[in-house]
C-alpha cells in the first residue's frame, strides 16, 4: 500500500508540474523571444540565474521554465514578468475558499440528485419517466452555466425578489450552486442512466434472475452497485467543469471568489492577479483529477488487489 | 466495416435509420446553419446599424425578437452571431480532432514511454479547463477569435486522443496488424492504410459532441468578452449586453439569445446520440466487426 500511495504522490507531482509547465510554454511562445521570459529587463542577475549560468542552461528553454518555477511559481508572484500590482496573498484565501465552495457543493448536489434519477431512468427504460428524464437531460446539458445562472437571477432576484441581487455572505452562494449544479445533474444523470442500463444487460444479471431473485434485490444488489464504479471516474472531469463553470458563474452572481477577482484584474490590466488566478486555479484542478483518480482506484477491488 | 470508413448514410434504406430525436436534431441544425449562412438575405436589417428611434423595443412584427439598447434588431443580431459560434465550433473541433488523432494513435501504436509521457501530458491538459488556456493566450495576445477557437482546441485534445488511442490499441489486438508488421511493412503504411480507415467512422462519431461542448465554450468567452469585438454580434456578447436589462424587465435581450444558443446545441446533442447509436446498432449487426 505504501508504494502505490508512493506512486501516486510522483503521480501528483507530475501532473502539477505538467499543468505548470503547459501555462509556461503558451506564455512563452506568446511573448515572442524580443521579450525573454527569464529575465526582465530591469532586473539584476540574481543567484539562481547564476547557478542556471552555470549548469549551462542559462538562456534555455528548460533554464527559463525552471527560473520562472523557482523564482515566480514558488513565490506565486509575477511582478516583474508582467504588469500589474503585487497582489496580497493572503487576502486569496477567502476568495478560494467561495470557489472551492461552490464548486464542490454544486458536484455533491448534483449526485445527490442525478444518481436516484438515472437509475430510475435506467430501471424504467424506454418508459414516460425515462423519456421525460432524457429530454430533460438534454435540455440543460445544452444551455450554457451563464445563461442559466442569468435566467435564475432574473426569476428570484428581479422578479420574485427571494434573493438579494448583491453579494451577502454564504446565503448568496445558494443561486449560484444550484446554477452549477443543474448543468452537472444531467452529467450524472446521463452516465448513471447508461451505467446502470450496461450493468443490467450482463450475464450475471441474467443468472441472478435465473436463481429466481426477486427484481429489485437483482436491480439493487446486482445492477446498481456494479455501475457506480465506472460513474466515479467520470468524477474528475466534472469537478473540473464545475470549477470552470464556477469561475464564470461568479462572475454572473458577483460572488468573490477567485474568478471574479480573475476577471476583474484583466479590465484592471492587472496581469500579475490573472497569472497567479490562473494558476492556483490550474493547480487546484490538476490535484482534484489526482485526487479522485486516487480515489476511484482505491474503492476498485480489482486495482487495490494487485497492490496487496 | 465499410470501405473507406465512411459514416454511415443517413437515409441508407432498408439499414438502421437515425430515430425521431435524432431526424428532429438534423433539422434544426440545418436550420441554423441556413439561418446563419443566409443572414442577409433574410432580414432587411444590418447587424451594426445604430437606430437611436427604437431603442430596447419588445418583440413586434418589424422586430421579432426586440431591440437591443442601440435600437439594432436582435433577430439580426442572433443570425449573424450563429457565424461566430459554428464557425469557431468548427475550427476548435477540427484543430481538436486532428492533433487527438496523431498524439492517440503515437500513444496506441508505439506504447511503452512514448505511450505514458503522451498520456500523462494530455492529463495535464485535460486539467487546464479552456477558460484558463483562453485567459492565457488573451493576456499575451490580445482577445482575438483566433485566440479563443486555439484555446477551445486545446482543451478538447485530451478527449480526442484517449479515443483514438483506444481505438488503435482496439484495432491492434485484432491480429492481422501483427502479421503486417512481420512481413516488414512499414509503420506509415500500417497506420495510414490500414490503422486510420478501421477506426475513422468511431473517432468522428465523437464531432459532435465535442461541436456541442465548443459552442458551448465559445459563447462563455463570447459573454466574458474574449471572442469578438463590437459591433460584430457574438450570442454570449449578447447576453453580456442584455445583463443590465435583467432588473429593469426588458426580457427578450436575455432570453432570445439563450435559447438561440440552447437551440443550436440541444441539436448537435440530438444528432450525436442519435449517430452514436446508428453506429452502435451497424457494429452488433456486423458482429462486432467494425
Amino acid at each position: 500500500m505504501f508504494r502505490y500511495i508512493l506512486k501516486r504522490l510522483l503521480w501528483l507531482a507530475f501532473t502539477l508540474l505538467g499543468v505548470i509547465f503547459l501555462t509556461f510554454t503558451i506564455m512563452y511562445f506568446l511573448r515572442g523571444s524580443n521579450l525573454p521570459v527569464l529575465l526582465s529587463p530591469d532586473e539584476p542577475p540574481d543567484g539562481l540565474s547564476r547557478a542556471l549560468e552555470h549548469v549551462g542552461l542559462y538562456g534555455t528553454y528548460l533554464g527559463d521554465f525552471l527560473y520562472f518555477l523557482l523564482r515566480y511559481v514558488a513565490r506565486l508572484q509575477f511582478t516583474g514578468l508582467v504588469s500589474g500590482k503585487l497582489t496580497d496573498i493572503n487576502t486569496l484565501s477567502t476568495r478560494y475558499l467561495y470557489t472551492l465552495i461552490s464548486c464542490l457543493s454544486a458536484v455533491a448536489v448534483s449526485w445527490i440528485v442525478g444518481l436516484p434519477l438515472g437509475i430510475a431512468a435506467a430501471t424504467r427504460s424506454g418508459g414516460f419517466l425515462d423519456n421525460v428524464v432524457s429530454a430533460l437531460t438534454v435540455g440543460f446539458g445544452s444551455m450554457p452555466t451563464f445563461w442559466v445562472g442569468l435566467m435564475l437571477l432574473m426569476l428570484f432576484a428581479s422578479k420574485l425578489r427571494i434573493v438579494p441581487m448583491l453579494f451577502v455572505g454564504l446565503p448568496s452562494l445558494i443561486l449560484p450552486v444550484v446554477t452549477l449544479s443543474l448543468s452537472n445533474i444531467s452529467l450524472v444523470t446521463s452516465a448513471a442512466r447508461s451505467s446502470v442500463l450496461e450493468t443490467l444487460d450482463k450475464d450475471f444479471i441474467m443468472a441472478a434472475r435465473a436463481k429466481g431473485l426477486r427484481e429489485s434485490l437483482v436491480i439493487w444488489r446486482h445492477g446498481v452497485r456494479n455501475s457506480v464504479l465506472p460513474l466515479l471516474s467520470t468524477l474528475g472531469s466534472q469537478l473540473t467543469k464545475a470549477l470552470t463553470g464556477a469561475l464564470v458563474v461568479e462572475y454572473v452572481f458577483s460572488i468573490p471568489g477567485i474568478g471574479r477577482l480573475m476577471f476583474d484584474s484583466i479590465s484592471n490590466r492587472d496581469f500579475n492577479t490573472v497569472l497567479i488566478c490562473i494558476l492556483i486555479t490550474a493547480v487546484t484542478s490538476g490535484a482534484i483529477n489526482v485526487v479522485t483518480d486516487v480515489l476511484y482506484t482505491f474503492i476498485n477491488p480489482a486495482v487495490k488487489r494487485r497492490y496487496e | 466495416m465499410e470501405r473507406k470508413g465512411r459514416l454511415p448514410s443517413l437515409t441508407g434504406a432498408g439499414k438502421p435509420r437515425l430515430d425521431t430525436a435524432a431526424t428532429v436534431g438534423l433539422i434544426l441544425l440545418a436550420l441554423v446553419v441556413i439561418g446563419a449562412v443566409l443572414a442577409p438575405v433574410l432580414t432587411p436589417y444590418e447587424y451594426g446599424t445604430l437606430d437611436t428611434d427604437t431603442r430596447t423595443e419588445p418583440p413586434s412584427w418589424e422586430h421579432p425578437l426586440g431591440t437591443d439598447r442601440f435600437g439594432r434588431d436582435q433577430l439580426t443580431r442572433i443570425l449573424y452571431g450563429a457565424r461566430v459560434s459554428l464557425l469557431i465550433g468548427m475550427l476548435a473541433v477540427g484543430i481538436a480532432a486532428a492533433l487527438g488523432l496523431l498524439t492517440g494513435i503515437a500513444a496506441g501504436y508505439y506504447g511503452g514511454l512514448v505511450d505514458s509521457v503522451l498520456m500523462r501530458l494530455m492529463d495535464s491538459v485535460a486539467a487546464i479547463p479552456y477558460l484558463l488556456i483562453a485567459t492565457l493566450i488573451a493576456i499575451f495576445a490580445g482577445f482575438t477569435a483566433r485566440g479563443t477557437t486555439i484555446a477551445i482546441g486545446i482543451s478538447l485534445v485530451p478527449d480526442f486522443a484517449a479515443l483514438a488511442r483506444a481505438l488503435v490499441l482496439n484495432t491492434l489486438g485484432k491480429g492481422f496488424l501483427e502479421a503486417e508488421r512481420a512481413f516488414g511493412i512499414p509503420d506509415s503504411v500500417i497506420l495510414f492504410r490500414h490503422v486510420l480507415p478501421n477506426i475513422i467512422s468511431q473517432y468522428i462519431a465523437k464531432f459532435t459532441n465535442a461541436f456541442a461542448e465548443a459552442v458551448l465554450a465559445v459563447t462563455t468567452l463570447g459573454y466574458l468578452n474574449y471572442a469578438v469585438q463590437p459591433p460584430y454580434p457574438e450570442w454570449g456578447d449578447l447576453l453580456a449586453d442584455g445583463y443590465i436589462y435583467i432588473v429593469s424587465g426588458q426580457w427578450w435581450l436575455t432570453v432570445f439569445p439563450g435559447l438561440a444558443i440552447l437551440i443550436t446545441v440541444v441539436s448537435v446533442n440530438l444528432l450525436g446520440n442519435g449517430l452514436s447509436r446508428l453506429i452502435d446498432s451497424r457494429a452488433g449487426a456486423n458482429g462486432g466487426r467494425s
